[in-house]
């Protein structure tokens, strides 16, 4: 290729670059591999199979090349195709597809509700830490038919195995650690349930599935152990993005408070322009023409979500946020055979948070000064949000 | 006869439909979904809900 720039996707200015195309180029080949910044493109490599997620590469330069951390994430659902991720994948569709959410609203409620009763809403608060963390774990609790005083750590197991994600090798042990408290929570609840009686939840269904044959022992635990890693870290960053950006447009934000029905697409449009996974990796499993660039076997392909999202070629005005888009289909839960799985609850989590907001705080706005959001690795990430409620 | 429809504005191609109903919903060559069978025998609802039911984006719908 004969891209004189050199252009990052993980650079942390990497924000600086607009999206879509660079020099024209949609995508490009860099000391990290290959990076697809154009929407068209991205959605092309998300759907295509012949490219697989890189996690299991990652864990492998992270050290981890054997053991029952390597050989978990070798059969889990982000690195099969075909068959064996279809049996691993249809059990838990069900449990958070639209339809099924709708039912789960009502639990969503009461969760956020729950949280906000702890609050103490004469000050501002720091709302990534006291809100927005503690929901997802919750949400996962009911889920697997787990007590809710399991959520902390829930969200702390969560958060330590998906920080292989920040491509830090120095967090092995961590990581490694963190597997290890996983399974053996799991192995514990799961015995728990037996002895209690299985329930109508989706740890339960997986276990009746297991005792009739329909899935293995190691399949059972493999689900539950990727949908408890994948639950809870990303929705929780991803919930705080969107309040953040919600409650800064002030028309946006006074749209909302007089028309709740705008929410989902306020949503959507939030998590179209700050991405909580605004990287997602892969590896061509042989060569991959791309774009008019044969990209080769066993060569990195990080898809520049966050990149693609902003692409003008698919979105007009790309950098406004606009409540009226038709068709808005970002990226942030990928496409394709392995888009998120968990969308259809994560993106009613985020609604429901915003809808309390709106009703019980209209006048909530962010404390700039005490808040941090940025961009880190192309990911954004929440440190601090403080949100005064009553100002 | 039980009507199908998909609603492509939401549609994302995940396929999960094709692998469980591969005569009715079918994923091409470029990835995207096509709908070979807008009409599906009454006997047929069950699997269809499931179908429905496992769409990650709540495009499936029927009559
Ligand atoms: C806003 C929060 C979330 C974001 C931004 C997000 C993002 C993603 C992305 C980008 C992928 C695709 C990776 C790829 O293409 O290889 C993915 C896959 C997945 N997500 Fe999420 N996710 C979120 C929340 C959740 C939740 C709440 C759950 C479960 C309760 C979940 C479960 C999964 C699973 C199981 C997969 C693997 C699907 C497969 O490989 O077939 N996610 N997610």
């Amino acid at each position: 290729m004969t891209n004189a720039r050199v252009f990052d996707p993980f650079a942390p200015d990497a924000g600086q670059h607009l999206g879509g195309a660079f020099d024209d180029q949609a995508i490009l080949e860099g000391p990290f591999g290959y990076a697809v910044l154009g929407y068209e493109l991205a959605g092309a490599v998300l759907r295509d199979r012949r490219f697989q997620n890189s996690a299991l590469r990652l864990m492998e330069q992270f050290g981890i090349t054997d053991g029952p951390v390597h050989d978990f994430r070798a059969r889990s659902i982000i690195m099969v195709e075909g068959e064996p991720q279809l049996r691993l994948r249809t059990p838990l569709a069900r449990f958070m597809s639209p339809v099924t959410v709708k039912n789960t609203r009502a639990v969503l409620r009461t969760i956020v509700e729950a949280i906000a009763d702890d609050l103490d809403d004469s000050a501002p608060i720091e709302f990534h830490n006291t809100v927005a963390r503690r929901i997802p774990s919750m949400v996962y609790c009911h889920l697997a038919g787990a007590p809710m005083s399991d959520a902390p750590k829930v969200q702390s197991i969560s958060e330590r195995t998906l920080s292989l994600l920040s491509r830090d090798p120095s967090l092995t042990p961590t990581i490694l650690e963190a597997y290890d408290e996983l399974f053996a929570y799991l192995d514990d609840l799961i015995g728990r349930k037996r002895e209690e009686g299985l329930g109508e939840d989706m740890l339960s269904y997986l276990i009746a599935l297991g005792d009739e044959g329909k899935l293995t022992e190691l399949e059972v635990l493999t689900e539950a152990t990727s949908m408890l890693e994948a639950s809870s870290v990303n929705t929780a960053h991803q919930a705080a993005l969107v309040v953040w950006t919600l409650l800064r447009d002030r028309n946006v934000w006074k749209r909302l408070s007089s028309d709740p029905t705008l929410i989902p697409a306020a949503v959507v449009e939030a998590l179209r322009l700050y991405p909580r996974t605004g990287v997602v990796s892969k590896i061509a499993t042989e060569d991959v023409e791309v774009g008019g660039v044969v990209i080769p076997r066993g060569a990195d392909v990080h898809v520049a979500v966050w990149s693609a999202n902003r692409d003008p070629e698919r979105f007009e005005n790309p950098e406004l946020f606009d409540l009226d888009r038709e068709r808005n289909q970002p990226l942030t839960f990928s496409t394709g055979p392995h888009n998120c799985l968990g969308q259809g609850l994560a993106k009613a989590e985020i609604e429901e948070v915003v809808g309390f907001l709106v009703e019980r705080y209209p006048n909530a706005t962010v404390v700039e000064d005490g808040t941090r959001v940025g961009q880190a690795g192309g990911r954004w990430l929440v440190d601090t949000l403080l949100v005064d409620l009553k100002p | 006869m039980i009507q199908v429809m998909v609603d492509f504005d939401r549609c994302d191609a995940n396929g999960t439909c094709a692998a469980l109903m591969p005569d009715v919903f079918q994923i091409k060559a470029d990835g995207q979904l096509e709908l070979l069978n807008a009409e599906i025998d009454d006997s047929r609802e069950g699997e269809l809900e499931e179908v429905i039911l496992c769409c990650p984006v709540g495009a499936i719908a029927h009559s």
